[in-house]
């Protein structure tokens, strides 16, 4: 059956569940309740298995563990119009927050909870027939969804080391920072993304801002910086579940997209953007879809795109598409991108049948591309300055968390964005 | 695995989410979530599963810790569990680690004369015997056996198995005499039990541990002499003659 | 919902009639009647008021008890509070003795103050065991007098030794002779600073010099009385706990710890100083509103500070700027505080430390407000003032024999001021290896002249005591 299993972790993490929840159950028809809408075929829904366990005829529930050491978002998406879908031996929620500390969220709390989390991710693993792999939602620079995240990833790996696990894991940004230990916490969790996750879609509030802000006619808040992202990850998915010409699931994006261990690590762009509410607004022909897929600024992190080159890279396209179409228009968008010398292939195509609800087609790109590294090196220079000067490392050793443990992490990275500028 | 198996964890899975559900709004219920818990762990242990049915302790374990803040008992049961579990699993030190854990929580609240509270001693007896602390164990296994006299009496079948437990131990310290009074004392008591109440295995086990004794202090007679009466009790449950010789090399150790 | 609960102790007469108006504050912040502890029509309390308060009772008719402790070594303050505050707390938390400790700090830390520490002590662990999860305890005290310095100290040392991984954040009144009579102020406070550089997590300072002149040209005050200084913070109170006690969409919660993880460098660095916008007079709040660039410019405004120095001159180590109210204005304000960022004279090997935080309620007395916590180094001039007016006294053994005779020593005394000395040193090296220039060369000194102080180097004070018995 292919299903895959969402975990949402930390504040960030269960605010992108809200949007990316919502915008899936109307891809399928369903109600805020997990129940069918008057007049959607279900019938012809046949691939709902992937995100959704049927309960009884019905009834719906997403596939999905929610996890936070705040209460706050977890209680308002309890609060709000989808009180009614999540299952609530699903959500494991625990008070005293990591305040933002990585090691708090990895050792003090994580340990307590982990194995209430692991067993929930068991249950609900034992409900599929046959599991294709986890999505993570997590942001990097914080505490719950850093700290805890790393401990879950490494224990999701330990337990399940055939399936495929893909992070959607937000990136302090550049300039706009959230907390004054966000490169420490950033540091330690891309480690862990590098050693447990198959394939790591890096996404950067300031990026997001900026596209959000260019399309939409307002300024724009963080449940439109989310909706981006839900729209990213349901289209990832959706060949599972509208299959079409061309059919991609997550394995095929891995092995298409990873050409050396380790260089696993994504950027996302996806087409045409609208804001919740205008997608119908505008028809938009396919050469423009795909354009603007592949224009640099429509992508969803800050990388170098002028000193680097694309290793790899995926396209979906969603709904009122011909394959024909897409391969004319592809091969041409190929001839104006730079990959690397020794990648003699095109880009990856797939098609599916339906697009998000409201837009009659739309476009994803997946793509690995060495300017990545310019993430990684912003995150290691301002890492460096506070290490050197043991800024804040105290509450990282009272925690349990070495310099050591810190000094390694910051070389792994390091070594990580010379292997990708290397590869260039 | 088989089917049966397959179909009590289905159902015991079920149970624990429906616990889960009712113990996220309501704290109260963590007691009917830990005992699912429980259930459903013990079922992961026949299945093989260690690593499943340790997580789901320590699930347990916390919920309760954060829920009531000083439910001993309650606490006390689970690290018994989770010691069980590592017994079982191999994994010694972790075992004796949360027998002494689960101890220390019944003592400092006042739990200590229990016969719960002396099951744990005599359990982690046995594991220090197996980690070669025989001084601790020899204390656990007093300790235990005074607990158990102070409840039963003398003649307990518990107390035997205390006995019989000391005995052993005895035995692998080399102090043969000491051994020999202790199987003496659970022989008493296991033969004074009429039919109903006594476990042949238990007597037949005793005859085999004092054979051992026997031929370690030389008097080889009655050595033969207890292995034939081992046979004979054997023989009359159920038709099994064991190999004397490996017998008597056994010391056997009895869970209480 | 569970939330991360805070117990408020507060000590002396200073702490103690802050702590009034705080309480007052939130009540009303949380729709809680400030007399019965009650809410009106039985309804829940606004807000998550279980961080700062708990329910007794249950069903209607229920009550809100503060998480409040509250002691002082002589009893008007304590009565003070009973007589006004009606039925809200709980009378077992309220502490008080008869004698007290006569503005010295030797006897709040060695005489009357050892013999009220075990009741004391024992509330604050019958408050803990009613928390789901502490996450923090807030001190309130002036260093001034003999109580808040004396047995302030006493508490915060024995808190973290039974204790110790509850944060603890000092909020202390420093004292200035505008304000208050206490001759041997300096003493009281230098030996304070000890404990709080030692023992606390953080300490948040009030310096009422610096209140003074703000009640004075700010609100229009002729003689700003106690009353005045302490409306100013309660304001600053009020809204640094606005985070832990409120929740929303787009509300960031911050907890205790949180807060401190980003605004404490090095564990030796931890003296706060705060500020608050709009200051317009209590009276004409409802009628003047300032407009966000205003009141960012404001809050970040020299005079502004309740500290006696000017931050602007000297280097932010780290920054948090909580602000609440009105949505609306969220955008704009975002990006003016993005703009000021870039004036701010920074330290250049802490990058990332510009903490924002936003909370939907607002507060009662204003729509909008702002609330400044810094870690700046300008802090050293402050202290550096306090250590004069010391050792002018200290040079003439002035007032001395109070404090020796008590059972203190001048080998003691003279510990305690050197140990202040490294503090206000601590904060003049991080000055001058902050301002370093952005482009380093890779050789070189490594800015490793920051050294952790760490807490088992140092003596404690109470091993200064012990050694003379």
């Amino acid at each position: 059956m292919r299903e895959i299993l969402s975990i949402h972790v930390g504040q960030c993490g269960n605010q992108i569940a809200d949007r990316f929840w919502r915008l899936v159950l109307r891809e399928h028809g369903l109600t805020e309740s997990g129940t069918p809408k008057a007049g959607a075929n279900i019938a012809a829904n046949a691939n709902m298995e992937v995100f959704f366990h049927k309960v009884r005829e019905g009834k719906y529930i997403p596939r999905a563990v929610l996890v936070d050491l705040e209460p706050g978002v977890i209680a308002r998406i309890e609060g709000g119009d989808m009180a009614q879908l999540f299952d609530e031996s699903s959500i494991v929620r625990k008070i005293p927050g990591a305040a933002n500390n990585w090691a708090r969220g990895y050792n003090v709390e994580g340990e307590r909870i982990i194995d209430q989390i692991m067993n929930v991710i068991d249950a609900a693993v034992e409900k599929t027939k046959s599991l294709q792999g986890f999505l993570l939602t997590h942001s990097i620079g914080g505490g719950s969804g850093s700290g805890l995240g790393s401990l879950i990833l490494e224990r999701l790996r330990q337990a399940y080391p055939k399936k495929k696990i893909f992070t959607f894991s937000v990136a302090p940004s550049p300039v706009i920072s959230d907390s004054a230990v966000e490169p420490y916490n950033a540091i330690l969790t891309l480690q862990r993304i590098l050693d447990n996750a198959d394939a790591a879609v890096l996404l950067d509030n300031e990026a997001l801002f900026r596209i959000a802000k260019a399309k939409l006619n307002r300024s724009p808040n963080y449940m439109d910086l989310n909706h981006i992202i839900a729209l990213i990850m349901s289209s990832v998915t959706a060949s599972l579940r509208f299959p079409g010409k061309l059919n991609t699931d997550l394995g095929e994006f891995v092995t298409n997209l990873v050409p050396f261990p380790g260089n696993h690590f994504l950027t996302a762009s996806f087409a045409p953007m609208r804001g919740p509410g205008q997608e119908g607004q505008v028809r938009i022909n396919f050469p423009d879809v795909a354009r603007e897929t592949f224009s640099q600024d429509n992508f969803t992190a800050a990388i170098d795109w002028q000193n680097g080159v694309y290793l790899s890279a995926c396209a979906l396209f969603r709904g009122d598409v011909k394959a024909k179409e897409v391969e004319e228009n592809m091969a041409a968008i190929r001839k104006t991108l730079n990959f690397a010398s020794y990648v003699p292939t095109g880009v990856k195509l797939g098609v599916a049948d339906t697009a998000p609800e409201g837009f009659a087609s739309s476009g994803l790109a997946l793509v690995n591309h060495t300017g990545i590294a310019a993430v990684f090196e912003r995150l290691i220079v301002n890492f460096d300055i506070m290490f050197d000067n043991h800024a804040y490392t105290h509450w990282y050793e009272n925690a349990g968390v070495s310099r050591d443990m810190m000094a390694t992490a910051r070389n792994t990275i390091a070594n990580l964005a010379k292997s990708y500028r290397d590869a260039s | 695995m088989d089917a049966t198996l397959e179909r009590q964890i289905a159902t015991a899975s079920r149970s624990v989410e429906e616990a889960r559900r009712l113990a996220y709004h309501d704290p109260s219920r963590i007691g009917g979530l830990v005992e699912q818990i429980s259930v459903l762990a013990d079922l992961r242990q026949k299945e093989g599963d260690f690593r499943k049915a340790e997580s789901l302790y320590r699930e347990a374990l916390f919920r309760a810790q954060e829920s009531r803040k000083n439910d001993a008992d309650l606490l006390t049961g689970i690290y018994s569990l989770l010691a069980h579990l590592y017994d079982r699993w191999g994994r010694m030190d972790q075992a004796a680690e949360f027998y002494e854990k689960a101890l220390h929580i019944s003592e400092d609240s006042g739990l200590g004369e229990t016969e719960k509270v002396a099951t744990i001693k005599n359990n982690l007896a046995m594991i220090f015997k197996q980690l070669r602390e025989h001084d601790k164990a020899e204390r656990y296994y007093l300790e235990a056996l005074e607990t158990f006299q102070k409840l039963d009496g003398e003649q307990s079948a518990r107390v035997a198995s205390v006995y019989n437990n000391l005995g052993v131990l005895y035995y692998a310290k080399l102090d043969v005499d000491r051994a020999q009074d202790m199987h003496e004392r659970a022989l008493t008591i296991r033969q004074s039990f009429n039919e109903g109440q006594m476990d042949p295995a238990d007597l037949s086990q005793t005859f085999i541990n004092l054979a051992a004794v026997y031929k370690a202090s030389g008097d080889f007679q009655k050595a033969e002499a207890s292995i034939d009466r081992a046979k004979r009790l054997r023989a009359s449950v159920n038709g099994f003659h064991p190999n004397p010789r490996r017998s008597a090399s056994l010391l056997v150790d009895k869970n209480v | 919902m569970k939330v991360n609960n805070v117990i408020v102790v507060s000590i002396g007469q200073a702490g103690n009639q802050i702590a009034a108006s705080f309480w007052k504050t939130i009540c009303q912040e949380h729709g809680i009647d400030p007399l019965t502890g009650q809410t009106a029509q039985a309804q829940e309390p606004r807000g998550n008021w279980s961080a700062f308060f708990t329910r007794l009772g249950d069903g209607s008719g229920g009550s809100f008890v503060p998480r409040a402790v509250m002691v002082d070594l002589e009893p008007s303050v304590i009565e003070g509070v009973k007589d006004t505050s009606g039925s809200l707390f709980n009378p077992a938390n309220l502490i008080s003795r008869t004698e007290g400790a006569g503005g010295n700090f030797a006897v709040g830390y060695l005489g009357a103050g050892r013999e009220v520490l075990p009741e004391v002590m024992s509330r604050l662990d019958n408050e803990i065991d009613k928390c789901d999860n502490v996450g923090g305890i807030i001190v309130l005290h002036a260093t001034g007098g003999g109580t808040g310095s004396g047995f302030g100290s006493l508490l915060i040392e024995s808190l973290k030794e039974k204790h110790a991984e509850i944060p603890v954040l000092a909020c202390a009144v420093l004292p200035s002779p505008q304000v208050s009579s206490v001759v041997t102020e300096p003493y009281n406070t230098v030996f304070s600073l000890h404990t709080l550089r030692r023992s606390a997590d953080a300490c948040l300072i009030f310096d009422n010099e610096a209140l003074f002149e703000l009640a004075h040209r700010k609100w229009n005050i002729e003689s700003p009385t106690v009353d005045d200084l302490n409306l100013l913070i309660t304001e600053a109170l009020a809204g640094l706990t606005a985070s832990m006690r409120f929740s929303g969409f787009l509300t960031v919660e911050i907890s205790l710890r949180e807060l401190l993880t980003n605004l404490v460098p090095q564990p030796s660095l931890h003296f706060l100083m705060c500020s608050f916008a709009p200051l317009t007079p209590p009276d004409r709040s409802k009628f003047e509103e300032l407009g966000i660039e205003e009141m960012i410019k404001s809050l970040f405004d020299n005079g502004s500070v309740f500290a006696a120095c000017n931050p602007m001159e000297g280097r932010f180590l780290s920054t948090a700027v909580l602000y609440r109210g009105i949505m609306d204005d969220k955008p704009q304000a975002d990006s003016a505080l993005a703009a000021m960022r870039e004036q701010l004279p920074l330290t250049y090997w802490i990058p990332t430390a510009f903490k924002i935080g936003y909370v939907e309620q607002s507060g009662i007395s204003h729509r909008k407000s702002m609330v400044l916590l810094a870690n700046n180094t300008e802090i050293a001039r402050v202290l550096d003032r306090i250590c004069a007016n010391f050792d002018k006294l200290w040079q003439r053994k002035a007032f001395a024999n109070w404090y020796l005779n008590e059972g203190m020593s001048e080998e003691q005394i003279n510990a305690l001021r050197a140990s202040a000395q490294e503090l206000i040193q601590s904060y003049q090296v991080a000055e001058e290896s902050g301002a370093k220039a952005k482009v380093q060369d890779s050789s070189g000194d490594s800015p490793r002249t920051i050294t952790d102080d760490g807490r088992t180097s140092s003596m404690s004070l109470r091993d200064l005591v012990d050694r003379r018995r």
